[in-house]
């Protein structure tokens, strides 16, 4: 039930940020595919099927896909429980007889649940193009594609579900979970350059997982994989020690 | 315990250093309607508050329905109804939706009151929440609440943004459906009158503390307002003497019970009485909630201040 | 039947109830073996407590005024002859005692408080002489 309504109130954003993805991958994906990364445009050789697959899936799903998705779990994330607090909501919810922690983890997952639904459409219609112009499909480019646009966007959702919470604000939890996202992509990605010092960062992560779908180089990132999924219910989990000790 | 729909004992709250309720204890019968008076901000919604777990208790017990306040608050929930304060749902769910959404939460939820509640209370049932008036969302909630046909209805200023044809309604449906099938009504309120309708127990709050708990209509029968005029008349609250109003040499006793007695004793002392009359609702509220300041604590041994204004 | 109940007054409901049944019966306007509604649909129909109803149904029954058959159904009972009339008057002197008390706190007359009485009754009375009539001339 509270799974329905948690659907039927993020409906509007869930199917729009599905059309902006769905659009961007097919719009990208058959000039990626056929003309290869820009460098390889540079040289007007044509990329061979191996080289279609990886220029379009590095750039197509790691790069515009996980832009999106990241800004899609912020806007989801805002509307999650923390809103129903601003929106005085809260004292109607917490009335109907489920533990405070059926409410944080419920409400959870149907964000996530979304997120991997527009995850799957847009690494689906991708993979869907590249097996059409080419003729070849690499499921596990596909789905290393798919779990780490999946959890990537689960966990800038996750972080705007529990800064919404903590600030008791859609809105403010938004402003709040853009600032952190922003540091935590841009700090990794400066101490790196300068430094050479490697900070995980979410950024990498899903751009590791989408290279190693574009070339099978190393092992699976498996590691990254489990770190970030438990960043991503790190929040929920703190979410719910706030939620049961809340005063409504 | 167990006997009873509602049951606290010392019980408090406070709000940081504020107290918002003070030991207050109450019993509340199975299958009758209970008012639950007090000014705004006496404590009735905090009160409120704490039996259905949205905030903790600072000190004291509660119980509902015979499950323990604090530690068992699903199986509290799951047979309490409850319109709150601010009567907010969610803005862009319709009615319908919102009975969809509710439903699924109680096993006793029935979907013919639902039908006949939303008949009588003329709810436009798919329009959304936001764009309703006030009085079509109370009645929303109100529908919500009635349609679970739970054990102990609680109701905190239900009559908010209603004409008073809906108020009808409203009191039809509780005393028809809700006490006449021997389930419980609390009814937290300042407007008495609706409350007098129908209450069979009223309890009185004011600044966190239970002023009075009582069956209505034994406050009716006992409760008697004196004047009487007279020098030397006492000023203070004693025993059944609830209250003390003074205007030059003339006072106002409310009494709890026997009045004649105490009629009897201030003639004996040489007083004049000028009336001696049955009291509705409204007055004994008044005379409890705003004396409260003149007169407060007053038992023998204080001076109070009226006796200077009795001299003058 | 039609019973108002003024909840505003300091009067209780439940006799407020009880008085009017009992005027409609001495009245002549309720009859031996007139059936009472149940007292969950009085209860709805004044918006009263049915806690309230039960009290003055179970008051009335127990002062003769009304029968409740098995199976729940509540009718007017038969006013019985054989109630002795020390019990009658037992009955009644609790409202003697009020209205005497009351009468003189206010300082009437004893005589003046008791033509008071006379006055009520002999109101009811008119009102059995004006049924009486409206029933000839409709015959």
């Amino acid at each position: 039930m509270y799974f329905w309504k948690c659907w039927r109130e993020t409906r509007a954003q869930f199917i729009a940020g599905l059309v902006v993805f769905v659009a961007v991958c097919s719009f990208f994906t058959i000039p990626v595919a056929k003309f290869g990364s820009p460098e390889m445009m540079k040289t007007g050789v044509s990329p061979s099927v191996a080289q279609a697959w990886s220029s379009a899936i590095r750039m197509v799903l790691g790069g515009w896909g996980g832009t999106l998705i990241l800004i899609c779990g912020l806007v989801l994330g805002s509307a999650g429980l923390g809103k129903e607090f601003d929106k005085q909501t809260v004292g109607f919810l917490f009335t109907r007889p489920r533990r405070r922690r059926y409410w944080v983890w419920v409400g959870w997952s149907a964000g996530v649940f979304e997120l991997a639904i527009i995850a799957l459409v847009g690494v689906g219609l991708t993979s869907g193009l590249l097996t059409f112009l080419t003729g070849h499909f690499y499921t596990w480019r596909v789905l290393a594609a798919f779990l780490g646009l999946t959890v990537g966007g689960a966990v800038s959702y996750s972080l705007t579900y529990f800064m919404a919470v903590v600030t008791r604000s859609g809105l403010q939890g938004l402003g709040y979970a853009m600032g952190i996202l922003f540091v935590a992509i841009l700090v990794p990605g400066m101490t790196a350059h300068f430094w050479r010092i490697y900070l995980p960062s979410l950024w990498d992560f899903m751009d590791t997982t989408c290279e190693w779908a574009a070339a099978v180089v190393s092992s699976f990132p498996f590691s990254v994989l489990i770190l970030w999924s438990i960043v991503a219910l790190a929040f929920p989990l703190a979410a719910q020690a706030l939620v049961e000790r809340a005063d409504v | 315990m167990k006997s009873l729909a509602i049951w606290t004992e010392g019980l408090v709250k406070f709000y940081s250093d504020v107290k918002a309720v003070d030991e207050l204890s109450l019993s509340v019968p199975r299958g009758v309607a209970y008012g639950f008076l007090g000014r705004n901000g006496a404590g009735k919604t905090s009160t409120i508050r704490m039996l259905l777990g949205l905030t903790k208790l600072t000190a004291g017990n509660g119980a509902v329905l015979g499950y323990k306040v604090g530690r068992e608050q699903v199986a509290i929930l799951e047979r309490t109804a409850f319109v709150g304060e601010n009567k907010i749902l969610y803005g862009n769910l319709t009615a319908r939706e919102l009975t969809r959404f509710t439903r699924g939460f109680y096993p006793s939820w029935s979907d013919d009151a639902c039908a006949k509640y939303s008949r009588l209370f003329e709810i436009p049932m798919d329009r959304s929440f936001s764009k309703l008036s006030q009085g079509n969302r109370t009645k929303t909630c109100l529908l919500l609440a009635l349609s679970q046909r739970a054990d102990l209805v609680i109701l905190d200023e239900p009559t908010v943004g209603l004409d008073p044809v809906a108020v009808d309604a409203l009191l039809r449906i509780l005393v028809e459906d809700v006490i006449g099938a021997g389930r419980t009504v609390f009814i937290s309120s300042h407007n008495l009158s609706d409350v007098e309708q129908i209450a069979d127990w009223i309890g009185v709050i004011d600044q966190g503390k239970l002023l009075l708990e009582a069956k209505l209509d034994d406050v009716k029968s006992t409760f008697r307002l004196v004047t009487a005029s007279g020098n030397g008349l006492p000023q203070t609250r004693f025993a059944d003497v609830l209250s003390v109003t003074s205007v030059g040499k003339f006072s106002r006793y409310l009494v709890k019970h026997d009045a004649d007695i105490f009629v009897a004793k201030l003639s004996r002392e040489g007083a004049i009485i000028a009336e001696v009359s049955p009291v509705g609702l409204r007055e004994i509220f008044l005379e409890l909630v705003q004396k409260e300041d003149t007169c407060t604590s007053g038992n023998a041994g204080g001076k109070p201040a009226l006796n200077s204004l009795l001299g003058s | 039947m039609l019973i108002h109940v003024n909840s505003a007054s300091g009067v209780p409901a439940y006799l407020q109830i009880e008085t009017q049944v009992k005027h409609y019966v001495a009245a002549g306007a309720l009859e031996p073996d007139d059936p009472m509604p149940s007292v969950r649909k009085l209860a709805a129909d004044l918006r009263v407590s049915p806690n309230t109803v039960a009290r003055a149904y179970q008051d009335l029954e127990r002062d003769g005024v009304l029968r409740t058959v098995p199976g729940g159904r509540t009718y007017v009972a038969d006013i019985s002859p054989g109630l002795l009339k020390s019990e009658k008057i037992r009955r009644l002197r609790p409202y003697a005692r009020q209205i005497a008390v009351e009468g003189k706190q206010l300082r009437l007359d004893p005589l003046e408080i008791i033509q008071l009485v006379r006055q009520e009754v002999d109101a009811l009375e008119e009102v059995d002489e004006k049924l009486g009539n409206l029933d000839r001339r409709a015959r």
